[in-house]
């Protein structure tokens, strides 16, 4: 690149700001003299490093001009280094980790036994969900804790002295976190008297009104974080004696690297602090050490006397309190996130255990009235109960139905949400069933404006606009031509993205091309065949048996080697929609890319549409390749441009879909949609309104012959992806880098 | 000879093999084939499918002709050919033939496997006609109400390529499987491996632990029959985290993260 066109790159990249030229033409202009390949090098760096800080961007192409000891492999974990120490030390402090090109980082790199976050994230989120029974989501965060949904974990752990012992705290840590979950810490909470006990002891008034929760509990001793912490040690014991009954090989790990450890942590600048790091070291080095409470079972049954009793022990030493360095790196409880989730899964729950039973009771009620000749006496009169059935204590209990004095079976489905309620509430809230009451009773829960769109009336359809129908379950019915759809072209760009792409995948395209190649030489000898090129003994020995045995011989003689037709068409949907913008958005770019990779090489028909729009009235969908369009550089092209838009209306995107994949004479047509979450409109398309649309919308695609499948990278997804593609007819990405991957897996799986 | 017809009294199942009731299968089944109703077994590999079947059998004192179906199996496979035999021809049942003829049970395994050409001959077996054409010999056999037609599939990821039709599918009475809880899985293990119930216990939740990565990459997680592979081998003197490696997660997956992430739970259960 000339200086010129240095010049512009520079801008490009840093848009929309836009430094004066005086600051930078005299850099660009050396930068302009490297060999073209360091210029794209340095470049490369530029965006990470831009947003962070302007200043140590510039000093950074300043230092790549003149000398870079690192190699260019590692340059992107050197530039992390520099903007970690930024964030922490400012410019100055990155500048001294700069300025040497490199040398100090190469050499700290060499002799660090430190374990990231990102080197082992791969395999540790497969481990935690195999621990924690599901997927969790891992997130690098200051210091560990749990919302029971996302685990967040330190993004180095440099405790000890070597890797192993690093790795082995890692998943002590993560552990230990999983059997928080586990174990139901986040489902304790203090009652009355226990909050009344902490404030007889310390003469405090709570605010009045207050509902007993965990922070208002800790917020009555005179130093609540000492008080939390109090109670993570002891909640670490039950989660150490999980681990040490169910993961005693883990526990084993833990006790060669606990020493080290132990000697390190042991002393507190404050004596509070020594005493407190001790609880802890003693709980991790033998957590059925006398136990305290002598509950040797590890319930929780009632640790707060306990608690507030080894609080005054504590406090005893006096002085400021803060927590201790083995605190840090165990982490601490999230309650809010804890609680906010359980409310999500709590709203949630209830919400379709409402809906089901709403419509078994309507079922019942109606087979009850026309069985009555049609007197259509009210459901409300009615008299309903659930029953539990079976053993206690057995983990069968299964709920009846008493209605009218019969007993009624649940559905598996409401079985299970029942279940989950009574194992959250202890019982099933009367709210629950009443609401169910009222929904049975006819009066569909109101609060919708029915034909008329949020605003106002929407004006015709423009001119190409595909009108499809939309489903409204709420009236069990369609809205006819409810939803305008639109082709879009996307613009295409010129970019290096999709060559970026093929470099970084490299060696997994290498492996794909090899495994889709397979695919495609599908080819087989089939006997008993009318013509071929070899005799096939087996057919020819059958049909002289049944001359002999004078029954009509088959002519079919020969074998032949058949090349099998992959007779298969499919159709990808891509969500565009904002929420994707981000890393989301790159790492679809990039799966996409992989796919098309992969599909030329086992020579599939396939097509590529994106999706997004705003409200029923303009719905669009872009076509990124065409079912009949070659893979080529108008296809690379627009995915290049693949960029975040509106929203998610998924039903109307696959009902024009199927539609498309429709028009295909392949025997068998397969539908992907990818998203990155629920479907929702700027309207009131969402919540279960949306999840029943494109349920229907699905069911539809199913109804004329197409196979239907959905990845998803979305943690909530587990809650009604079922909902939407049925049991075992979705994939779910929790690491949103294994998308390209996962993407091009589940279709191999599926097409062999 | 080689193409002697084996002896019906083979398949007779002479002693009641073990298996452990997970929920109303067996009375269900039991009405089934008091009805004269073919059966469908779905439920992932490995989770005592066919083990019940032979359990079955030995319940009803009837024949178990088992077929293991791939996509090369002919029609003649299943219903017989003829053989030349020296000067002469003789003709040789196929299993399925064989299973009517006695009124025995045939147990058409991995159905999907099969071409749907193929399948299509079960079908006027598996409804109130009850009968199975043999063309070639022009004869038309009528089951005896002992006969008993059950099929299984596996209906966890599947190829779209393979699929069961719909006018297979509606024929049956279907009985679905599924690992049973730790505490019996745990049972069975223990039992089939003849290892102790602490170290059974051990292997279940390893079990446990691989299916919870279902929605992560890993299409099934161990099957009761990995993890008493894995028990068998310990038993034989082989160290118990090699036995899991070799027994389990290496016949799990080849994904270099899914195994690394495996071999930490073998590591880290035992
Ligand atoms: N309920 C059970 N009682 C006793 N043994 C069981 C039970 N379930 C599983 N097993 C054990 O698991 C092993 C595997 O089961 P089986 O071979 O029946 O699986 P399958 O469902 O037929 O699998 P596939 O679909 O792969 O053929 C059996 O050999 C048996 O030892
Ligand atoms: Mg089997």
């Amino acid at each position: 690149m000339n200086e010129q066109a240095c010049k512009e790159r520079f801008y490009q990249l840093i848009h929309p700001s836009h430094p004066n030229e005086w600051e930078v033409e005299d850099l660009l202009g050396r930068l302009a003299g490297l060999p073209a390949d360091r210029q794209e090098v340095l470049l490369d760096q530029v965006s990470p490093i831009w947003p962070v800080s302007h200043s140590l961007c510039l000093a950074f192409l300043e230092q790549g001009v003149r000398r870079i000891a690192v190699p260019d492999l590692l340059l992107a974990d050197w530039v992390r280094a520099l903007l970690q120490r930024y964030e922490r030390d400012g410019l100055r402090g990155a500048r001294t980790l700069l300025d040497d090109g490199g040398v100090k980082f190469l050499a700290s790199r060499e002799q660090s036994s430190a374990v990231t976050l990102e080197q082992i994230a791969p395999w540790l989120s497969l481990f935690v969900a195999g621990l924690a029974g599901e997927a969790m989501e891992l997130t690098a965060g200051q210091t560990a804790a749990t919302d029971t949904v996302t685990l967040r974990l330190p993004p180095e752990i440099d405790c000890a002295g070597d890797g192993t012992a690093n790795t082995v705290l890692y998943k002590m840590v993560a552990a230990v976190h999983v059997g928080f979950v586990r174990q139901g810490t986040y489902r304790l909470v203090p009652g009355n008297n226990d909050l009344a006990a902490v404030r007889m002891r310390f003469d405090v008034t709570p605010p009045s009104g207050s509902r007993p929760s965990l922070a208002a509990y800790f917020a009555l001793f005179p130093e609540p974080q000492l008080a939390a912490d109090l109670f993570f040690i002891d909640e670490c014991r039950r989660a150490m004696q999980w681990i040490e009954s169910r993961l005693p090989g883990l526990a084993r790990q833990w006790r060669s690297v606990f020493p080290e450890l132990r000697q390190q942590l042991a002393v507190e600048p404050t004596s509070i602090g020594t005493a407190v790091s001790r609880l802890a070291l003693a709980v991790l080095h033998d957590p059925f050490e006398p136990d305290r409470r002598g509950d040797p079972s590890g319930a929780a049954a009632n640790p707060w006397p306990a608690l507030l009793e080894c609080y005054r022990q504590v406090a005893d030493h006096g002085g400021a309190y803060r927590r201790p360095l083995i605190l840090e790196m165990l982490g601490h409880h999230d309650f809010s996130g804890a609680a906010e989730q359980l409310e999500t899964r709590r709203a949630l729950v209830r919400e379709a255990f409402v809906r089901q039973l709403g419509r078994l009771l309507a079922d019942h009620h109606q087979q009850a009235s026309e069985g009555n000749g049609g007197t259509a006496d009210q459901v409300e009169a009615t008299q309903i109960m659930l029953v539990e059935e079976g053993e206690q204590g057995q983990t069968t209990c299964r709920l009846v139905l008493h209605i009218d004095n019969e007993n009624c079976q649940l559905p598996d489905e409401l079985q299970a949400l029942a279940a989950e309620i009574l194992q959250d509430r202890g019982r099933i809230p009367a709210a629950y069933i009443a609401a169910a009451v009222g929904v049975a009773g006819g009066g569909v829960s109101s609060g919708h404006h029915d034909d008329a769109d949020a605003a106002g009336p929407s004006p015709g359809p423009a001119p190409g606009a595909r009108l499809v129908d939309e489903w409204d379950f709420r009236r069990n019915g369609y809205r006819k031509n409810w939803c305008a759809v639109y082709e879009k072209e996307l613009p295409l760009v010129q970019s290096n993205f999709v060559a970026a792409t093929l470099q970084n995948y490299h060696g997994v395209l290498l492996r794909l091309r090899r495994q889709f190649e397979m695919m495609r030489v599908d080819e087989c000898f089939v006997g008993r065949q009318r013509e071929g090129d070899e005799l096939d003994l087996d057919a020819a020995v059958e049909a002289r048996a049944d001359r002999r045995a004078s029954t009509a011989a088959s002519d079919r003689l020969f074998i032949r080697l058949q090349r099998n037709e992959r007779d298969l068409a499919s159709l990808f949907l891509v969500d565009l929609s904002n929420s994707t913008r981000g890393w989301v958005g790159t790492v679809i770019k990039e799966a996409l890319v992989v796919l098309c990779e992969a599909m030329a090489a086992a020579g599939d028909r396939y097509g590529i549409y994106g999706f997004s729009g705003m409200r029923r009235s303009r719905c669009e969908l872009f076509p990124i390749k065409r079912l009949d369009e070659p893979y080529g550089e108008a296809v690379t092209r627009r995915i290049g441009s693949i960029a975040p838009r509106e929203y998610t209306r998924l039903g109307p995107a696959i009902r024009r879909g199927a539609e498309l994949l429709g028009t295909s004479d392949a025997r068998t047509r397969l539908l992907v949609t990818l998203t990155d979450g629920k479907p929702e409109d700027y309207d009131d398309y969402k919540g279960e309104y949306a999840v029943e649309d494109t349920r229907k919308a699905l069911l539809e695609a199913r109804g004329s012959g197409l196979h239907a499948f959905g990845v998803t990278i979305d943690r909530q997804a587990r809650d009604y992806l079922p909902r939407i593609f049925g049991s075992d007819h979705y994939l779910l990405i929790d690491q949103v880098q294994q998308l390209p991957l996962r993407m091009v897996d589940l279709y191999r799986h599926l097409t062999s | 000879m080689a193409y002697q017809q084996q002896s019906i009294e083979d398949h007779r199942i002479s002693s009641e093999p073990f298996y452990l009731p997970l929920g109303e299968e067996v009375s269900i089944a039991l009405a089934a084939a008091a009805r004269r109703l073919p059966l469908l077994l779905k439920g992932p590999t490995g989770c005592g499918k066919t083990r019940f079947m032979r359990y079955l059998a030995w319940r009803l004192q009837r024949p178990l002709v088992t077929v293991s179906c791939h996509d090369d199996l002919s029609t003649s496979d299943l219903v017989g050919r003829y053989l030349i035999k020296g000067d002469d021809t003789v003709w040789l049942d196929g299993p399925l033939t064989r299973a009517v003829r006695v009124g025995g049970i045939c147990y058409l395994d991995e159905i999907v496997e099969a071409r749907k050409d193929t399948t299509v001959v079960i079908h006027p077996l598996a409804d109130d006609r009850r009968e199975l054409p043999i063309e070639k010999r022009g004869e038309l056999l009528t089951a005896p109400d002992e006969f008993l037609l059950a099929v299984s599939y596996n209906p966890g990821y599947q190829s779209v390529l393979k699929d069961l039709k719909p006018s297979t599918r509606q024929r049956f009475v279907s009985l679905s499987f599924d690992y049973p809880d730790e505490r019996r899985e745990a049972l069975i293990v223990s039992k089939e491996a003849g290892i102790e119930s602490s170290l059974a216990l051990q292997l279940v939740r390893l079990g446990a632990m691989s299916r919870g990565l279902k929605d992560s990459g890993l299409p099934e997680g161990a099957s009761t029959r990995l993890l008493i592979q894995a028990g068998l081998l310990v038993q034989s003197g082989i160290d118990v985290q090699t036995a899991c490696l070799v027994g389990i997660v290496e016949s799990l997956t080849d994904d270099p993260d899914l195994l690394a992430a495996l071999k930490e739970m073998v590591a880290a259960v035992f």
